[in-house]
């Protein structure tokens, strides 16, 4: 037990550490900014529900209903999301926990044993676990309970489910581990199919996300969305939902105390299952860490002479492609980013009667936005070298270039992402063709302002840190180039409008000549933020590389 | 040590061989320290030799190595590698230069080959003879089939090879080791020692610094010593012997040094 308080211990050291650094590299208002987002994020989401609930539970149709059965319905979707989440969750955690974790290099010297070691790691994510649990269950527990009568049971059995459900998800992902495994690390090292797999999964996530809005912008516009075929397709589904109907079903009293005891009994089968499940696979993956994975990789072929720009590219495209976080944060996003804008654009435009009427300007603010998002991964473009950027001042190869190769790769990945949220958008109908091609054009000039003043102000204050060489915090460098590529993004999008309303109800000029005018003033502000990027970037350039990375 | 290398390079110069290395009165100093982590340092070194860089931990050795390679600006003096200043004409000086870090820096989501093919693209090395200088440095370092890997799988004995044949991809006029030997079995500390002469037998130079003053005894024609940020002693190690009769280099040196 001391010995798992100790490793606790250690998690929270390296926990405050992280905020006890160099002060200037404290990225204070990107924390601020975090939470803000979070909070407004999950404030949305509570609305929505809220929303929805009131609705689900209070639409009549002319016929009598039970409201219990409609709220046990409605908990038994909430119970599935949860424990589905869970799942996810802990099936993510323990699969860093047991594989990619390099802690062992340190416990193996230690008189630390094994079973510790895993019963410390399984207690992490039975954590994480419930965290996600009560973050879905208490807030729609507590709207439920504000929308109708609910028995003394409901809060005390929300809170046994809580704690306990956790246990059952914990020993799921453990079952789950088990074949998935092999299969996540066969994925692991094919770094083009992870690649394609993030895409796949972050587009699904954004699908469902825009569903959410969806149903957001309805409620919004308060229009009707629960019809009576919704209501009893999500009875009839629900039905057959088992156990989590069962789960449910206990919030209102039913066989509480064999429930109670059922699920004791569960939770603790899901402990001991959990720690002899994984234990085996634990104890395999050490070994075959400590042995050394036996790879045989591919005979290669010398290669043909690249210059030294394209060298530098490809470079900074293998340590992208095959770093997990980078190939995620950075390529999946970029990929996935025209589904985002076009999620955004819908939404916008849905709140003007004539959809067509402003989308030229919500496009251009759309594609500026999601743009610069992408972007701030080019904030740790220096630091992403690590000791290696040391290395490159001892090659016969120039700062300029160095740092140009850089910023040709970001653009390269911008401008695809850029053309493409311009397609689907031109495709979609919610522009012309000239209009795409001006939107285009303004985004890759604030690209690349961002982009150029992104690298040089990592250049000045590069955070060369991390055990295997990858960034995982960001830095005040981040918040200051969203902030000011957000910012922007709003100026232009916001001019754009303001610019469009004025000429076409003041001086009733056409849409085209508006559309013109508007795109005319985007360029201006655009390209003066990207003028001063470039003379940022340049000024004493050569100098600052020399004296980099010291 | 009581000899100096002085009549040796007034050899050299009579025999015209060319300065590879010229370090002349270098000062560092760190931030905001009033003291220099290293004073008047002098070296020079000529194509066709090995010369050692000795001293404990923290007298400057790494500094002066730093400095050398571009990788840190200095305050004082001037560095000039194959003639070509490292302020003025950095390219032309790193050009020459290959060099093997004692941190092992390397891009670890790149293979090995992979590696090894970037150093060479920077230094413009032509892809027809890449293969052989790899298939000759293999021959020596025994990687196999693991320069496939990755990077991030090596072993620090692997990177150390790795570093070793990246720097020398390009044959470079000065080849430049820090603490080359650590972390190799013997049988290739041995067959390295044994490249290194042969190295040096092709009209180039190789400078390194090191604790292993057994292997810098072997190996080198001359050495520096630098004792708390100072060049302190300069001498042939033919004169060292001849001057210390029955003494090893690290004798003498843990005499001299640290008693």
């Amino acid at each position: 037990m001391k010995i798992i308080l100790l490793l606790f211990k250690k998690d929270r050291t390296e926990f405050l550490s992280s905020y006890r650094g160099d002060k200037q590299k404290r990225d204070v208002f990107g924390v601020i900014s975090s939470v803000f987002i979070i909070a407004l994020l999950y404030g949305t989401f509570i609305h929505v529900f809220n929303n929805f609930a009131s609705s689900y539970l209070k639409q009549e149709f002319g016929k009598p209903y039970a409201q219990t059965t409609r709220l046990r319905d409605l908990m038994t979707m909430v119970y599935f999301v949860s424990v589905a989440v869970g799942i996810i969750i802990a099936l993510k955690n323990l699969y860093s926990a047991l594989e990619t974790s390099e802690d062992f290099k340190v416990f193996m010297c230690q008189p630390i044993p094994t079973g510790m070691v895993l019963i410390y790691k399984l207690i992490k994510t039975y954590v994480s676990a419930v965290i996600s649990s009560a973050v879905i269950l208490l807030p729609t527990s507590i709207v439920c309970a504000g929308l109708s009568n609910v028995d003394g049971w409901f809060f005390p059995v929300i809170a046994l489910h809580i704690i306990l459900l956790p246990l059952m998800q914990c020993a799921v992902a453990a079952v789950l581990y088990y074949p998935l495994s092999p299969v996540l690390r066969f994925i692991d090292r094919k770094f083009v199919l992870r690649l394609i797999v993030y895409i796949v999964l972050l587009g699904a996530g954004f699908v469902l996300y825009g569903k959410f809005l969806d149903v957001f912008s309805k409620i919004v516009k308060k229009e009707v969305y629960i019809t009576n075929e919704t209501i009893g397709a999500i009875s009839s589904v629900c039905g057959k939902l088992i156990p989590f109907n069962y789960f449910a079903g206990m919030l209102f009293g039913e066989h509480i105390v064999l429930s109670c005891l059922v699920l004791v009994a569960f939770s603790f089968a899901s402990v001991v299952s959990s720690y002899y499940i994984t234990r085996g696979m634990y104890l395999r993956t050490l070994q075959r860490k400590i042995e050394g994975e036996q790879i045989k990789a591919k005979q290669k072929k010398i290669p043909k002479k690249h210059s030294q720009t394209v060298a530098l590219i490809l470079k900074e495209l293998k340590i992208v492609l095959r770093t997990p976080g980078y190939a995620f944060r950075y390529f999946a996003t970029a990929v996935v980013c025209p589904l985002m804008v076009m999620i955004c654009v819908e939404l916008l435009t849905s709140f003007f009667d004539d959809k067509n009427a402003f989308s030229y300007e919500i496009c251009t603010f759309a594609v500026s936005m999601f743009a610069v998002l992408t972007n701030t991964f080019c904030t740790s473009n220096i630091s992403r070298d690590g000791q290696m950027f040391a290395m490159l001042k001892t090659m016969p190869v120039t700062g300029k270039k160095v740092v140009g190769s850089k910023i040709i790769f970001c653009m390269i990945t911008a401008e695809v992402s850029a053309l493409l949220s311009c397609l689907v958008l031109l495709v979609s109908g919610y522009m012309y063709v000239w209009q795409s091609v001006l939107v285009f054009v303004s985004s890759s000039v604030l690209s690349f302002g961002e982009i150029a003043l992104a690298t040089r102000k990592d250049l000045n204050k590069p955070m060369f840190e991390g055990g295997d060489g990858e960034i995982t915090q960001s830095n005040s460098t981040t918040s200051v180039v969203a902030f000011l590529g957000i910012l922007l993004s709003f100026v232009c999008g916001a001019g754009a409008l303001a610019i469009s309303l004025v000429l076409s109800i003041k001086y009733n000029l056409d849409y085209t000549a508006v559309s013109l005018i508007s795109a005319g003033f985007v360029l201006v502000v655009v390209g003066t933020f990207s003028l001063i990027s470039i003379a940022y970037l340049n000024r004493g350039l050569e100098k600052q590389f020399y004296n980099s990375g010291i | 040590m009581k000899s100096d290398g002085r009549r040796k390079k007034e050899n050299m110069v009579k025999e015209k061989r060319e300065k590879t290395v010229e370090i002349r009165s270098l000062y560092k100093k760190y931030g905001k320290a009033t003291e220099y982590a290293i004073e008047d340092i002098n070296i020079t070194c000529f194509e066709g030799e090995t010369v050692g860089l000795l001293g404990h931990n923290g007298a400057g050795k790494s500094t002066t190595i730093k400095c050398l390679t571009g990788f840190l600006p200095f305050e004082k003096g001037t560095i000039e590698i194959c003639g070509h200043n490292v302020v003025t004409d950095p390219i032309g000086a790193k050009k020459e230069l290959g060099y093997v870090p004692d941190n092992r820096a390397m891009f670890e989501k790149m293979t090995g080959f992979e590696y090894i093919n970037f150093i060479a693209d920077i230094h413009d090395t032509p892809s027809e003879v890449r293969a052989e200088r790899i298939e000759e440095m293999q021959s020596i370092l025994k990687l196999g089939e693991k320069i496939n890997n990755l990077i991030s799988t090596y072993s620090h004995g692997m990177r150390q090879k790795i570093c070793i044949m990246s720097a020398l991809i390009h044959r470079p006029k000065l080849w430049l080791l820090d603490e080359p030997l650590t972390g190799l079995d013997p049988q290739t500390a041995l067959a390295l020692r044994q490249y290194m002469d042969y190295y040096k037998k092709q009209g180039n130079t190789v400078l390194y610094s090191s604790h292993n003053l057994d292997a810098v005894e072997k190996t080198c024609d001359r050495a520096y010593i630098i004792n708390h940020g100072k060049m302190v002693s300069e001498f042939t190690i033919e004169d060292f012997k001849r001057d210390n009769p029955g003494k090893s280099l690290e004798e003498v040196f843990v005499e001299q040094f640290y008693e």
